[in-house]
């Protein structure tokens, strides 16, 4: 990121080729001749870092002076700049043959011809033949040790843009040019490969190495791309967007946008590598019916004709509220949005429901509840504006890699950060104050930070006057939670707290970010609730850098919800019981929808446990897998009549489905994601479905006219207009009004609310304190125990998370090459050293896990990420089935489930040797 | 030891280089040392740099840039303040600073602690060439000696004013000269330039304003402050600046060593009368490297000239270091350049294109003529990477790169074209050095 905060605010005037501009002072001699949309050769130069000067191709002249590099000149006033001449293109063309000179020149065998941006530089200076003869003195060794890294150092011109999008984008610092002179060339940390520095694959350093010295394995082979398609990433919050480049109708490669509102050109491991996915030879291709315990083939007609008739027979025999469906946060907004209108105006049921209720169902309550919208109140930019930030149960550097990143770039420069984690994350090992809490503890440090705010007077009276209400509560609550307190409750130092909620309260603009550690970890609501009392008595809200937001986990959980696949709202969060809301869909729908209150994913395998609920339909979600206690969801799905899984692999949720839809991925559809700040993106088709699959949103509305209803958006041959769903969801959606496809072309993307089409849509919500449910509510939070504490017989806490290389349950990023890199192989259990001592634990040992619910058996990994007494495992691998273990309680307003606090005992099983 | 010449000044960074013991704090004492730090600390921090410009005192690492006007751009800022010392001193033929670290080591820090009073700084680095054993000991020495006797520390001369001073000591890379690459070695960088602007004395070592001085520059501040300035430039024979100078002269001359001479003598009398001429009488003077081997060679008919800042650009040259090289006929003057340009490509930090590349295609190409292997395009091939390497690069480097092509090849042609037309060095295989290591000449 270029630092251009310093610059000062008077402007220059320069001429350019004789052309008069005025241009803020400091502004680079580049950025002026770029303004005229003119330009000059670069090659070292980019624009998402800072400048190098490296190659000095930009070179321009300077009326009575020496030339100057463009890059990183800044402008002088009153001086003369010439970008062409005679004289500099000789330069050009002479320095340019320098850098030729110890290049081989075998451009017709390189991944890089086409689009090598030497190669169009000596084109472009008319360079033929070097005249140095070139003995290439160079030619180390290739290293072909990672997966998705080539290094190839005889191609290497030394312009260090690797070394910078590691550093100055990326953050992980692995690579640096060593040696010296002619030597020079890049290494991997001591030059000794990507693995042991810590590389994290996302890839950047390929993206930015202007030539194949770096380069993608695959892209040699295939040529150029014959198409280039933007989208979003489906697999986190973050909402990258990505350019799919496919040739023959198979993806080549995928690179970040430069032109990504949310990324800005950058991406991690999983949106940038893991694709291959989609073209895996597993892949659904067939409907499936099971017969006699068995699957066996068949075709779309007979499989949606099935599942039409037993829906309706099972609606018509028990009742609407017998039906239940899940829909997806992996699937698009359109998708959605038809699944909760198939649920409400076909099936007459609110029992409609998305994962985010084991994720964020607790941020959405709380922010709505307190603040009147429930998403996060900033945007990803503001973490650049901030002073302070607060990160809260959330390990963005691994979950949600790129806006870690942007997180890690904040706080090198200079931002302070406050982590609570029990685990020392990353960014917990880079804080200013780390509070290593106890899992489950949440509630008590926090109310004890706003005890310090209230004691020690560090509020913002006027801002609470102007802005707020029920602050006497909060302050009556929070009395007795000194820091002294709930430092006996979470196991941390008193002081931690205080000095952390000073600091907090110092800040000119300090921000809080969440993530699973919050929600997940019982009483997530009161988690939330109480940090954003914490920036309501700080006035720090409505500001650029202040906020309090959630940091989303999967790619659409955000939209899945703002598009109504809730049981108790329409989308927009307006209740089902809303008269107004309930008119407008009415009209929109000519149905009158359902009023009663509809079946959470947890009520639901409870109701079909009981025998009310006959039948699902499951719109690609492993439940069986991902979803806390497995067994009892099991057995829910395998006491109904009627199960149908609309899926793209099969999965252990399949396995127990009457009826499997193949579906497809989001490479093969065209929609809208949103991402974590509410940012509205396009989703765009790059390749076909795959023969044999269909469009999901296309089998929703399949499934509808077979039970009689059209739902409106399909043209002859069945296939579903997204734009024509996008518009009858933007009419019934007053936060959305303003959203189309047309202006989404227009803008790249929208952050509701977007509320007309003139608006230019929200960064920052509450602006000025004006909150959009008037006052901004402060929740008086009480302390309870977690529901799972840890006991003599069960003396460990097992807290669950992600790991960078996989996403959930791995279906998709364990079809990748992403399996080849050492640290995406296998689960392991993360057990600090001196606790491992205390069992006789050593790395690569079994281990049994054993909680109140069930055993698993995996191997130790002894590690300082891992807090003492405290042990930590991802839910990635199915072989391991760490939600056995996983309990039951749930937060009390959402029932959100607590997959971050589970008592384990921990005995060792086998030797790293077995 | 400086000899004594009949340009006999002022002693002043040589004062107490007779004594055996002169480097001690008590020599240094005894000889006034530490008397202007405390008129100093008495005189208000602006008035230091003035009298430091009135001296017309110039840095003394090569450019030649006025010492209190660099002290002057540091901005008025609450940001910690800092200067560095460059003693890093790796010019082939410069040799000057390490006998002041050597030799008066508390002049040194006498100062240091002076500039970094006028400009508001606490904390100082000197930055000690890797190889200099001797002058980083006696320079930490000293340093021990000046805590121990409450000169430095948290009240400077028991003042209010706390200075820290330390040594850091250089890796052996020649880059780490220049100032910028100097900063990121102290950063625990690797040491190569940065980009200028921001230059230092607004952003500079952990970007926070910076000063960076020569030894001698440095050294040169307490005598200042102590007798004035306008005995300092009386002590001068030329207008472009004042006082007395540190000359290292190497090379084929009869008496090579470090003499102290007033500023403003000719070149010529500092080859003929201070270091006694050619020390062999058959062959007579052939060219002159005047400060440093980055510097562009001169002619004997080129050298009745002040040997200053100024007037050495009046023949196309710089007055560099102040130390020069002396040539006697009879040296190969290819052989010299492909030397020349070994220590060049090999110092080359390798971020810029034209340094790094061309540096290594000049050695390569010179090394190919002087083997006798050249051609007549190799000849012009020279001056094309040489031309395109000058005033293109990152930092000056580029121009150390490109000055001694350019001028030996403009000076002496013949010799190159010589060369390819015989296909071999008319001066025959180099020579065997003697083994007899001679010590120190001064
Ligand atoms: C390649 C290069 C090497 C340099 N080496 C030295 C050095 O060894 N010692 C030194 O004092 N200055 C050296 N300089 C000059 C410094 O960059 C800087 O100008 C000087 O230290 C400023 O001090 P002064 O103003 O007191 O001379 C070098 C410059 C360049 C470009
Ligand atoms: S892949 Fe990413 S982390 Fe690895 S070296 Fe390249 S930029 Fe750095
Ligand atoms: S590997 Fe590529 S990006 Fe890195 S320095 Fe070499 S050419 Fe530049
Ligand atoms: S997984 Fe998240 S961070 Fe990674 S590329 Fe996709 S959206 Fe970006
Ligand atoms: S000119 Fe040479 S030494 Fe200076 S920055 Fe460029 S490559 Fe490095
Ligand atoms: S683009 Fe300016 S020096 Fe490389």
């Amino acid at each position: 990121m270029l630092d251009r905060n310093k610059i000062d605010p008077a402007t220059v005037t320069v001429k350019v080729d004789g052309i008069s501009v005025e241009v803020a002072n400091g502004t680079t001699v580049l950025d002026a001749i770029k303004g005229l949309n003119k330009s000059v050769p670069t090659l070292c130069y980019s624009d998402r870092m800072k400048p190098y000067g490296a190659c000095r191709t930009c070179l321009v002249e300077v009326e009575g002076r020496k030339p100057v590099a463009a890059c990183h000149t800044p402008v002088m006033d009153g001086a003369s700049y010439r970008t062409a001449s005679p004289f500099l293109t000789k330069l050009r063309r002479n320095i340019t043959e320098l850098i030729v000179s110890d290049h081989p020149l075998e451009c017709l065998d390189c991944s890089a011809n086409g689009r090598c941006e030497l190669q169009s530089l000596a084109q472009q200076v008319g360079l033929r033949t070097p005249r140095y003869e070139s003995p290439r003195t160079h030619n180390p060794p290739k290293d072909d040790s990672h997966p998705f890294v080539k290094l190839e150092m005889s191609k290497c011109i030394g312009c260090a843009r690797c070394v910078r999008a590691c550093d100055e984008v990326q953050g992980s610092f692995v690579l640096q040019m060593s040696g010296r002179g002619y030597d020079t060339k890049v290494i991997a940390g001591n030059d000794t490969g990507f693995e042991a520095a810590n590389c994290v694959s996302c890839g950047q350093c390929v993206f930015e190495c202007p030539v194949a010295a770096l380069a993608e394995p695959g892209t040699r082979e295939a040529g150029l791309p014959d198409q280039v398609v933007n989208t979003t990433c489906s697999y986190c919050g973050v909402g990258c967007s990505l350019d799919v480049k496919t040739k023959d109708g198979r993806v080549v490669n995928i690179e970040p946008s430069k032109r990504g509102s949310a990324n800005r050109g950058h991406t991690c491991v999983k949106g940038r590598f893991a694709h291959q996915f989609a073209h895996s030879d597993d892949r659904l291709t067939t409907p499936l019916i099971k017969e006699g315990g068995k699957f066996r083939e068949a075709s779309w007609d007979e499989a949606l004709d099935l599942v039409a008739r037993r829906f309706k027979e099972i609606h018509d025999q028990h009742g609407p509220d017998s039906m239940a469906l899940i829909s997806s946060s992996r699937c698009t907004n359109e998708e959605n949005y038809l699944m909760q209108k198939l649920a409400r105006a076909v099936m007459g049921t609110n029992s409609i429901d998305n994962c985010s209720r084991v994720c964020h169902s607790p941020s959405a309550f709380a922010l709505g509840e307190a603040l009147g919208t429930g998403a996060g109140t900033n945007s990803f930019q503001d973490v650049h504006l901030s002073d302070v930030l607060m990160i809260v149960g959330a390990n963005p550097t691994e979950a949600h890699p790129v806006f870690g990143a942007r997180i890690k770039q904040a706080v090198l420069a200079g931002c302070k950060l406050i982590v609570l984690d029990p685990r020392n994350t990353e960014l917990a090992r880079m804080a200013d104050l780390h509070i290593p809490l106890r899992p489950g503890s949440n509630v008590a440090v926090i109310n004890a930070m706003q005890h310090v705010l209230i004691a020690e007077d560090l509020l913002d009276h006027d801002f609470i006057a102007r802005c707020s209400e029920g602050f006497e509560e909060v302050k009556a609550t929070v009395a007795e939670c000194t820091p002294e307190w709930a430092a006996e409750i979470a196991h941390v130092d008193p002081e931690l707290i205080r000095a952390a909620a000073r600091m907090y309260a110092a800040g000119k603009a300090s921000q809080i970010l969440w993530g699973l550690g919050v929600t997940e970890a019982g009483h997530g609501s009161n988690t939330a609730f109480g940090m954003i009392n914490m920036a309501v008595m700080t006035g720090n809200l409505g500001r650029p850098g202040t906020g309090t937001s959630p940091i989303r986990g999967q790619n659409n959980v955000q939209g899945a919800s703002d598009v109504g696949a809730l049981p108790n709202v329409f989308s927009d969060y307006r209740s089902v019981k809303d008269p107004v809301a309930r008119a407008e869909h009415r009209e929109a729908w000519g149905v009158e929808p359902p009023t009663n209150t509809g079946l959470r994913i947890p009520d639901m395998f409870e109701a079909a446990h009981e025998g009310k609920l006959k039948a699902m339909y499951i719109l690609a979600e492993d439940v069986a897998q991902s979803d806390p206690n497995t067994t009892f969801v099991v057995g829910a799905l395998e006491s109904l009549d009627f199960l149908v899984v609309q899926e793209i692999f099969m999965n252990p949720t399949a396995e127990l489905a009457d009826v499997v839809l193949p579906g497809t991925t989001f490479l093969e559809k065209d929609g809208t994601f949103v991402n974590s700040d509410r940012r509205i993106q396009r989703v765009r088709r790059a390749i076909q479905p795959v023969p044999g699959t269909r469009v999901d949103a296309e089998i929703v509305h399949e499934v509808a006219r077979r039970m009689g209803v059209d739902l409106g958006f399909a043209a002859e041959d069945g296939t579903v207009d997204a734009s024509k769903v996008m518009d009858e969801l933007a009419r019934l959606t007053p936060k959305w009004r303003g959203v189309s496809y047309a202006r989404l072309e227009a803008h790249g993307f929208l952050q509701w609310p977007c509320p007309d089409p003139e608006h230019p849509g929200t960064d920052i919500v509450h602006r000025g304190g004006e909150f959009l449910r008037g006052k901004a509510r402060l929740t008086a939070t009480p302390w309870q125990e977690p529901g799972e504490l840890p006991d003599d017989e069960y003396p460990w806490m097992l807290t669950t998370g992600r790991q960078l290389f996989h996403y959930n349950v791995g279906t998709m990023t364990r079809r990748t090459d992403i399996v080849k890199l050492h640290k995406a192989k296998e689960e392991t259990l993360r057990i600090h050293p001196g606790d491992a001592r205390q069992l006789g634990i050593h790395t690569g040992d079994n281990v049994k896990v054993q909680s109140r619910r069930g055993e698993v058996t995996v191997r130790a990994e002894v590690t300082r990420a891992a807090n003492k007494g405290t042990v930590f495992m991802t839910f990635h691998f199915p072989e391991s089935r760490t939600n056995l273990l996983i309990g039951d309680a749930a937060d009390e307003f959402t029932g959100c489930p607590e997959y971050k606090v589970c008592a384990v005992r921990l005995a060792r099983v086998g030797s790293a040797e077995a | 030891m400086a000899k004594t010449t009949s340009f006999e000044t002022e002693r002043v960074f040589t004062k107490t280089w007779s004594n055996p013991n002169g480097h001690s704090l008590a020599a240094f004492k005894e000889a006034g040392g530490y008397k202007a730090l405390k008129k100093a600390l008495e005189m208000d921090p602006a008035a230091i740099t003035d009298e430091v410009i009135k001296s017309k005192l110039r840095g003394r690492g090569g450019a030649g840039f006025p010492a209190g006007r660099k002290w002057s751009f540091v901005p008025k800022t609450d940001k910690p303040k800092y200067i560095c010392v460059n003693a890093d001193e790796s010019e082939p033929g410069t040799f000057k600073d390490r006998y002041i670290m050597e030799r008066s080591a508390h002049m040194l820090i006498e100062g240091l602690a002076i500039a970094c009073r006028a400009i508001g700084a606490h904390t100082a680095y000197i930055y000690i060439r890797g190889e200099f054993g001797l002058a980083e000991r006696r320079m930490q020495q000293a340093l021990d000696e000046a805590y121990a006797d409450g000169i430095l520390g948290k009240k400077l001369m028991g003042t209010d004013y706390p200075l820290d001073i330390y040594v850091h000591r250089g890796a052996g890379a020649y880059i780490c000269g220049e100032e910028t690459a100097l900063l990121e070695s102290i950063e625990g960088k690797k040491g190569q330039p940065r980009l200028k602007p921001p230059f230092p004395a607004v952003e500079g070592l952990f970007a926070c304003p910076t000063i960076i001085n020569n030894v001698e520059t440095i050294a040169a501040v307490g005598p200042i402050i102590d007798k004035g300035a306008d005995w300092w430039v009386n002590l001068s024979r030329t207008e472009a600046e004042g006082g007395t100078k540190l000359v290292g002269v190497s090379g084929h001359v009869a008496k090579p060593g470090v003499y102290e001479l007033p500023n403003g003598l000719t070149l010529k009398q500092v080859i003929y009368d201070v270091a006694g001429g050619m020390r062999n009488p058959d062959k007579p003077l052939k060219a002159v490297i005047p400060g440093g081997s980055s510097c562009p060679i001169l002619l004997p008919d080129e050298l009745d000239v002040s040997f200053d800042f100024d007037a050495m650009k009046t023949v196309g040259s710089l007055m560099g270091t102040g130390c020069p090289t002396v040539i006697e006929e009879g040296t190969c003057i290819v052989r010299l350049l492909k030397r020349v340009e070994r220590f060049y490509a090999h110092e080359s930090c390798g971020q810029c294109t034209p340094c790094r590349e061309g540096g290594d295609w000049l050695f390569k190409i010179i090394s190919r003529i002087e083997e006798g292997k050249g051609t007549m395009e190799d000849i012009d091939k020279i001056e094309s990477i040489a031309s395109k390497i000058e005033g293109h690069t990152i930092c000056p480097f580029g121009e150390a790169l490109a000055w001694p092509a350019r001028s030996y090849l403009k000076k002496f042609r013949h010799e190159f074209e010589e060369h390819v037309t015989l296909g071999r060095c008319p001066h025959g295989p180099i020579p065997v050095a003697p083994l007899a290591l001679s010590g120190v000449v001064a």
